[in-house]
């Protein structure tokens, strides 16, 4: 096998373009409706707009299912989002309403078909007999998986992690736009080995004619020779070009971040005349879109940025079951799937496996965590958080500061890493007398929480690590129980649309469990 | 290797981190044994007037044929004008294997001798046995050039080996068949327990720092799953080190990026012209 593997190194590229009309139509559209004077993205309802329109193209631009293909709600939420702003464009007769109408119908129009031209075209070149290999995204693997499955039992469906491993076919299918796979800085570069390390001795790829795409590999050593790259170190290597083209970084969907961190915002201060500003403290956060949306609204989920890492689902490994991995928020990005508890999230589910662990101590022992906090709290609120702090430092209590304070204020926090800063606090609060006893019986949660950890980790593995991974791509969620025998409360996996480049301050509560709509 | 020297390293991008690093050690340990790190195994005769200069506690390994196949390890404990003693075993007082030689009588015992320069023999506390025999066939077939005897007189430690241990030990085992010969990489480079607990030419061990031995002439670092090599990259014993990174690392990004940035901000770089550089294999290196 490794023979085989070495000796593909220099595969075949076989570049097969498409021509259909009633789609290369929309992108003209497209151009046209760009040309009108009054539609610019600087403005919410034009960006708003386009970006349903690019999300459509490019979607349809890179999956080989039919026009027709419903499993992809996604695509029926742009659709009904055009619709809403056309009916705005007409009532308040924007100049461009007849353009953005066209492409309404049009795109109406090509829901309907069944065709797949891409899917359609390849197919009828490929040989039932030999190893074929496509290559799935989230939107496209349930259908090439079923479609594969009617052909060939030689054929098989791979999304680009499953074909981490050494895996080898003869041929291997690329539908769409190599930015695709590569575009933002959020994707994962490291899947240049599709074509760098390739598994086939062909690659097909196969796209729309009009759509010029190219991409040359970045992760190349410095003072190597270019006779011993992939490709031979040429720039550029796969530009398809065609008369009248675009090139698919035109219309590759682009979110207006702004826009979001103002929904943010909003959420925000709709949140605080709701819920009292004790439980609001405010924490540095990476925001995720989620491809799932709810009444219309996007909803978003938040990892704290303080080094703490996040639950993903996907099949990391390639072997074609789910893998449950930790990432730090940094290395999420489209195509994972992010872990959230959405059912009896009022309280950590660490919690409460944690007083399972600590049986009938447990309400005594929480009992005595909120004596410290009530006594902690009350000292703060008398003299102010400003003057708290500066009296703790002065005492010894070194890691004091506004942030940490709040934080041994709230419910969650255990105790300080440090016993002598649990006594300088215990002090500070007025309950020297029993801050001993305390810390004891602090220790006792913390160690039940550790435990709990562990078992909770043992919980997700045995919940996920054998669920095959088609069950999954194609879904903008996944829900599950946690627990058959008892009421831990149901976790979703959410599929990542987009990330926001920018942290945004969000309250520490939204952090920890459940998605936000915005 | 190009201008390899002690301080180099050496960074392949690859299409798979398979059995690479084991191919190398291969290339590597031919090379040790036509060094000067072992004579290799010579007749006693031709290697007698070397050891009557050797420093007393220089590690040497005897293979005696006259009982069969035999292979002693020990220091040099006492040397005369005729005989030679080894010390295989700590403890005082406890017997030390002999040979008794004298060209002009025609006392030639039938044995080879191989002396490892520069390091001394520490003798363990009890008698070590090897349990398994070398697969003479093997080693024949891969070091037939050279000496395939040879690698039994190399001393303990010569390569490590770093990433994934559980994988790169499987791998070490992988059966295979080469000219009606079989058998597998661990034979070849002599890993734990191939011949003896105690035998262990080539080192396999996980990406710790902690783990990694100090006195090993060549290191190969492999990125595999659930390994991340960056945590090693200060580590140095002043002898050359490879790194193999496969394309279809998650982590091939970062690393990449990371020796690239050593590549430019140092003096002295590796040229590679005379290598045959197998297809999809970028290769680059630098003096540390």
């Amino acid at each position: 096998m490794l023979d085989i593997l070495w000796e593909i190194q220099n595969p075949e590229i076989i570049e097969r373009k498409i021509a259909f009309e009633r789609f290369e139509e929309l992108h003209i559209l497209r151009r046209e409706l760009l040309k009108q004077e009054d539609v610019v993205r600087t403005e919410e309802f034009w960006d708003n707009t386009i970006y349903s329109i690019n999300s459509i193209l490019w979607t349809w631009s890179n999956v080989p299912n039919p026009f027709s293909y419903q499993d992809d709600k996604t695509i029926e939420d742009h659709i009904s989002n055009l619709q809403s702003q056309l009916n705005k464009a007409i009532e308040y007769e924007y100049g461009a309403r007849n353009h953005l109408e066209s492409i309404l119908n049009n795109i109406r129009v090509l829901r309907k078909t069944h065709e797949s031209p891409l899917f359609d075209s390849v197919i009828e070149h490929l040989d039932p007999k030999r190893k074929v290999c496509f290559l799935a995204t989230a939107k496209s693997y349930d259908f090439l998986f079923n479609q594969a499955k009617n052909i060939s039992n030689k054929w098989n469906v791979k999304t680009p992690n499953q074909l981490r491993e050494d895996l080898i076919y003869d041929e291997l299918i690329f539908f769409g736009q190599f930015n695709n796979l590569f575009y933002g800085k959020f994707s994962d570069p490291t899947l240049e080995f599709l074509f760098t390390a390739t598994k086939a001795r062909k690659i097909y790829w196969t796209h729309y004619k009009w759509i010029t795409s190219n991409w040359k590999p970045q992760i190349t050593l410095s003072g190597s020779r270019d006779e011993h790259k992939p490709f031979e170190g040429k720039k550029d290597i796969f530009i398809s070009e065609g008369k009248s083209s675009i090139t698919d970084l035109d219309f590759v969907p682009k979110i207006d971040e702004q826009r979001f961190v103002n929904l943010i915002n909003i959420s925000i201060s709709k949140d605080e005349d709701k819920s009292s500003s004790d439980t609001n403290e405010l924490e540095e956060a990476y925001c995720f879109l989620l491809s799932e949306k709810r009444q219309d609204k996007s909803l978003a989920a938040f990892v704290s940025s303080d080094g703490n890492k996040a639950l993903a689902i996907s099949d990391f490994d390639g072997d074609g079951t789910l893998d449950i991995w930790k990432f730090l928020p940094n290395e999420l990005g489209k195509g994972m799937y992010i872990l959230r508890r959405t059912q009896g999230a009022g309280r950590d589910v660490i919690e409460v496996i944690a007083d399972k662990h600590l049986g009938t101590n447990a309400e005594y022992l929480r009992s005595r965590q909120l004596q410290w906090k009530r006594s902690l709290s009350e000292k703060v609120n008398s003299i102010g958080l400003e003057q708290s702090v500066k009296q703790l430092k002065k005492m010894g209590c070194t890691p004091a500061n506004r942030a940490n304070l709040k934080r041994w204020m709230s419910s969650s926090s255990i105790r300080t890493r440090k016993q002598s800063h649990f006594y300088f606090l215990m002090e500070f609060s007025g309950i020297k007398d029993i801050a001993n006893e305390l810390w004891s019986d602090m220790q006792k949660i913390n160690a039940a929480h550790s435990t709990a950890g562990f078992e909770l980790d043992s919980l997700l593995k045995n919940k996920i690590e054998d669920i095959s991974a088609g069950e999954l791509f194609g879904h903008t969620s996944y829900e599950f129980k946690l627990s058959d025998d008892e009421n831990l409360g149901a976790l979703t996996a959410f599929a990542i649309e987009e990330r926001l480049e920018s942290l945004v301050e969000v309250p520490s509560s939204w952090t920890h469990w459940g998605v936000r709509e915005l | 290797m190009g201008n390899t020297s002690e301080d180099s390293r050496v960074v392949l991008l690859t299409p798979t981190e398979k059995i690479i690093p084991f191919l190398i050690s291969i290339g590597a340990m031919k090379t040790f044994l036509t060094s000067d790190v072992s004579t290799g195994f010579l007749p006693i005769k031709d290697v007698w007037e070397q050891l009557k200069v050797t420093p007393l506690g220089t590690e040497i390994h005897v293979i005696d044929k006259t009982k069969g196949f035999i292979h002693y390890k020990g220091g040099l404990s006492s040397i005369s004008t005729n005989s030679f003693f080894l010390k295989t075993v700590e403890k005082d007082g406890s017997l030390e294997p002999g040979w008794y030689y004298s060209y002009e009588e025609g006392a030639i015992p039938d044995i080879d001798v191989s002396i490892v320069n520069n390091i001394e023999f520490s003798a363990p506390e009890r008698a070590l046995v090897d349990q398994g025999e070398p697969n003479l066939n093997l080693l024949g077939e891969f070091y037939g050039e050279s000496d395939p005897m040879g690698v039994l007189g190399l001393p303990n430690n010569l390569i490590q080996i770093i990433g994934n241990k559980n994988t790169l030990t499987m791998e070490s085992y992988l059966n295979f068949s080469i000219e009606n010969v079989s058998g597998n990489f661990s034979d070849i480079l002599i890993t734990k327990n191939s011949i003896g607990r105690n035998r262990e030419l080539t080192h396999l061990t996980a990406a710790k720092e902690e783990n990694l031995k100090k006195e090993v002439n060549l290191s190969i670092f492999v990125q595999g799953k659930n390994t991340n090599i960056s945590n090693l990259l200060d580590w140095t014993n002043n002898f050359p080190q490879i790194f193999i990174i496969p394309r279809t690392s998650r982590q091939s990004y970062d690393l990449v990026e990371m020796f690239n940035d050593e590549y430019l901000s140092r003096e002295e770089t590796l040229d590679f012209l005379d290598l045959n550089v197998p297809k999809g294999c970028e290769i680059m290196g630098y003096k540390i």
